[in-house]
């Protein structure tokens, strides 16, 4: 039994365009302990697959499949139960902390009001243990009573991570940690966040679109393309033997690699192509991709990919 | 925008009021002391032999430039005299001393109202948006605050004084009434003040509402309600703590812009019911072409409301830690 | 555009605004010919209603009925060119004042200070000081409308012009009056729309309201000079008299304002559309 276990997951939202599937078929397991990286580029459906396992999402989006946490499926919670698990067993970093902490409301308030929503203690007890967390990322204790507006972007993001782990929990969902944040401070919340996981044993949904950071402190990567999870591997694996054509353009677009930038354009998740749906894309379409969806399957041992070069394939 | 560059608006704006409310007479057309004169062209001509229309014309220094004579006329208004009121034979500021009290009096209990009101239903509407009450509320609010107040004044008149009688039509309090105990006259105050008040709130309800409402669904669309949400906080919690707190922050300015329409709103139902505030005063002083008594009831007017968006002004800035510290 | 029709028909209070203005501007519109008296005609004072006489006849023997739907054409006439010049010159001021910032600067510090003078009591000062016509009235409400509409513009403005389609676009070589027609322009639009019908709302009651007291033009037949003289007759609160003579004058101002103001919400709400709200998903 694993940490977190998502089968079959499906997200769309009825919007005045079409039906959007952001997540189409999504099977992903966290294991315990475990650092889980989810790569893909904006707009591929990762942070939609977050907030539906928080059961976040407006009310327009219909969510089908199952999630397992631990055992017990989260869909069939009612929302008082739900709401018992958010914080505490499951925590959310949310991308861009300039926005997502409450303006008008002191630093350390905010990360108290995490441990008081979850711990019956006093409030002079919250307010010590949320200084623990706020050394812990390194917020000095003068600054602690400042409002959000009078941190830097690197300082809100650590105060997003210590909101997170204010109490304890088994899974911390990092959505974007490192997406506002420049080459050393991107290193550093990189550290903390890894410093975080060793010592609490907590399983940490490392969700970017910055493969060299999910390089450096995942244990296993998946990457996402138009709602669905192309590839799987480690990153060691990943790096020398990417199998799916769209992780190798995602590793020739890095810097060192030479900057290639994948043709096209990501396809509209209103209108999705048939077949395989990188086929427009992809350097070497074999004519099936037109027509088949291809299935993941295990290509090497530990090593799955979903695409017709490498395995069978699903449906026509 | 900082204190320092706040208040010279303020004293900009409050500069122009001054003058305007000094040149814009003098450059209309028409002779000002026509009217106060035997001339035919005026509307209530008061007789007045020549010597006396000399004095007054001396008093107001219209034969001075015009220079001089706004120097004079703010040099009276540091040392707290507004002139001389034609129609009541007595300083301006005496006359207005006695109608100030009524005003605020109204205006302070009905905004009061009004605020507490709007405020506490534009939360409810926000809060479900959409649902069937959310609706209703806007769909009456809104109707309401498109009624004329006068008309809304009339009404209410005919209904609760002539057809049911069980408040009065009008005057702030019974004239020459002999109250026994010490709450009889503030309660007779107070009857003579719901139907006026009761104009006054629901015309102008719908401003705080709408104003709150889009502020709560503003807010309940940031990023940081979602977070608050996804620490699992409760829904009441939220809502205090994360929604109202920065949704009503604005309230306090929002508020103060409303002011400008009360003071309308004011004119209105003051005239309607007779009641013996400034509002009203300063449309009567319209009708009788009291010039000295018109500009000193606009200028109080008018400094009050500015006076109060000031206050607002300040408060906000205390209040909101974004501006606050800096 | 295409949006805006689609809107115009299918909310429903859109619906309703559109259905009572409509119903207005026609009555306005025709009134000379449907009128069955000339509203300035005198004949018998108060006379009850009858067949001819739809609501009887005022205190000088003017019909009533006639005034109402000739008070259709001053009040919407008045409100249409107010608020239409008003926010014309508000999105051209706007424009331009988002657009080149040294404008814009001292345009904002004009409109702070109109916005922060309460504006009705300057409005009876100058209503008592010039000689009371209808194209005075409608020169006052210009001159204390285009502020507002002003500042709501220019702040679009200066949002849209930071949005990298502008700078791609400025980049090709396109100049500023090009960019301003071709792009902002039509993203303005909507705004301007709301502000307009919203500025005729306010019209309409400030007009009615200075006719009530007396400073509107005499000559032209308004809804606020039926309840001036209404309200001046001494009897009106005790006897019956108030069914004709009040109720229809004041029935149609609110329904006028009520119609523009369902109108402006609406449009509003699609001009500006607000994230839904959050609540949990269906599984």
């Amino acid at each position: 039994m694993s940490c977190l276990d998502i089968a079959g997951l499906r997200v769309c939202f009825a919007t005045p365009e079409g039906l959007v599937r952001a997540v189409d078929g999504v099977d992903l397991t966290v294991g315990d302990n475990e650092i889980l990286g989810l790569v893909g580029e904006t707009g591929c459906g990762k942070t939609v697959l977050g907030l539906s396992i928080m059961r976040l999402l407006p009310r327009n989006a219909t969510m089908e499949g199952e999630i397992h946490y631990n055992g017990l499926s989260l869909f069939d919670l009612d929302e008082e139960a739900m709401r018992n698990i958010r914080g505490k067993e499951i925590a959310m970093m949310l991308q861009n902390p300039s926005t997502s902490l409450n303006p008008v409301m002191r630093i350390q308030d905010q990360v108290t009001e995490s441990v008081l929503a979850h711990n019956k203690v006093r409030k002079r007890e919250a307010k010590a243990r949320s200084l623990e967390f706020l050394r812990f990322v390194g917020i000095p204790a003068d600054r602690v009573r400042d409002y959000p507006h009078e941190f830097s972007g690197g300082m809100r993001q650590r105060a997003a991570l210590a909101m997170a782990m204010a109490c304890g929990p088994s899974l911390v969902i990092a959505d974007e940690p490192t997406k506002m944040l420049d080459g050393p401070r991107k290193v550093q919340i990189l550290a903390l966040i890894q410093r975080m996981q060793q010592e609490s044993k907590a399983s940490v949904l490392f969700i970017t679109h910055d493969l060299l950071a999910a390089f450096t402190v995942c244990h296993r990567i998946a990457v996402m393309y138009a709602g669905e999870i192309v590839e799987l591997a480690t990153p060691g694996e990943l790096s020398q033997h990417p199998l799916h054509p769209y992780a190798q353009g995602l590793l020739e677009s890095v810097p060192r690699r030479g900057l290639k930038p994948i043709a096209g354009a990501s396809p509209s998740l209103v209108d999705l192509p048939s077949g395989c749906r990188f086929h427009p894309r992809c350097p070497v379409a074999l004519p099936a991709c037109h027509s088949s969806h291809p299935v993941m399957c295990e290509a090497v041992a530990g090593h799955f990919v979903r695409c017709l070069r490498h395995g069978p394939s699903g449906s026509s | 925008m900082n204190i320092a560059s706040k208040s010279a608006q303020y004293l900009v704006a409050f500069s122009v009021v001054l003058a305007l409310n000094f040149f814009l007479p003098r450059f209309m057309p028409g002779d000002p002391l026509a009217y106060i004169t035997a001339d035919p062209s005026a509307d209530m001509p008061v007789v007045m032999s020549e010597e006396a229309r000399q004095e007054l014309e001396n008093y107001y220094g219209l034969d001075r430039p015009l220079v001089e004579q706004f120097g004079e006329y703010v040099h009276n208004l540091v040392r707290g005299d507004l002139g001389w009121s034609i129609y009541f034979n007595a300083p301006v500021s005496d006359v207005l001393m006695g109608h100030l009290k009524w005003t605020l009096l109204l205006v302070g209990t009905s905004a009061a109202i009004y605020v507490a009101l709007g405020v506490a239903l534009g939360v409810i509407s926000a809060w479900k948006r959409n649902s069937k009450t959310d609706t209703t509320l806007l769909v009456s609010i809104l109707s309401l605050g498109s009624w004329p107040p006068f008309f809304l004044a009339m009404l209410l008149i005919i209904l609760f004084s002539a057809k049911l009688g069980i408040l009065p039509m009008s005057g702030a309090e019974t004239p020459w009434a002999n109250h026994s105990g010490v709450l009889a006259r503030p309660l007779d105050i107070g009857r003579h003040l719901v139907l006026p008040a009761t104009a006054l709130v629901l015309t102008h309800l719908a401003g705080v509402y709408l104003l709150t409402r889009n502020s709560v669904l503003g807010v309940l669309g940031e990023n940081y309600i979602l977070a608050a949400r996804a620490k699992g906080i409760s829904e009441r919690d939220v809502m205090l703590r994360h929604v109202l707190r920065n949704a009503l922050l604005p309230i306090v300015t929002m508020v103060a812009l409303t002011l400008g329409f009360l003071v309308m709103g004011a004119i209105f139902v003051e005239t309607v019911f007779a009641y013996p505030g400034m509002a009203r005063l300063l449309y009567d002083a319209t009708v009788i072409r009291d010039y000295p008594l018109i500009q000193g009831s606009l200028l109080v007017l008018t400094v009050l409301v500015v006076a109060a968006n000031f206050g607002a002004d300040m408060l906000y800035s205390r209040l909101d830690p974004r501006v606050r510290r800096q | 555009m295409r949006q805006l029709l689609q809107l115009l028909v299918r909310q429903p209070l859109s619906l309703v605004g559109v259905s009572i203005l409509a119903l207005f501007g026609l009555v306005a519109i025709l009134a000379p010919y449907v009128a069955p008296f000339d509203p300035w005609e005198r004949g018998t004072p108060m006379l009850p209603p009858s067949g001819s006489h739809l609501l009887g006849t005022n205190d000088i023997g003017q019909d009533l009925f006639s005034e109402l739907l000739y008070g259709a054409r001053t009040s919407l006439f008045i409100a249409f060119f107010a608020s239409v010049a008003s926010t014309a010159i508000g999105v051209s001021l706007g424009l331009l004042s988002g657009y080149y910032s040294r404008l814009g600067f001292v345009a904002m510090r004009v409109v702070d200070v109109f916005l922060l003078v309460p504006r009705f009591p300057l409005i009876i000062l100058i209503a008592t000081l010039l000689t009371p016509s209808v194209w005075n009235l409608i020169l006052i409400f210009v001159i204390f409308g285009w502020p507002r509409t002003t500042r709501i513009i220019r702040s679009e403005v200066l949002s849209q012009r930071n949005r990298e389609y502008v700078d791609g676009v400025h980049m090709l070589g396109a100049r500023d009056p090009y960019i301003i027609r071709r792009y902002v322009f039509p993203q303005v639009l909507p705004l301007a729309l709301v502000q307009l019908v919203l500025e005729a709302s306010h019209v309409i009651l400030a007009e009615s309201g200075l006719s009530f007291l007396g400073l509107g033009d005499p000559a032209a037949k308004s809804w606020g000079a039926m309840l001036h003289y209404a309200f001046e007759y001494p009897s009106i609160f005790i006897s019956d008299v108030w069914v004709r003579w009040m109720l229809p004058p004041g029935a149609c101002i609110t329904l006028a304002v009520l119609a523009l103001v369902f109108l402006g919400h609406a449009w509003e709400e699609w001009a500006n559309p607000r994230l839904k709200q959050w609540a949990p998903a269906r599984m």
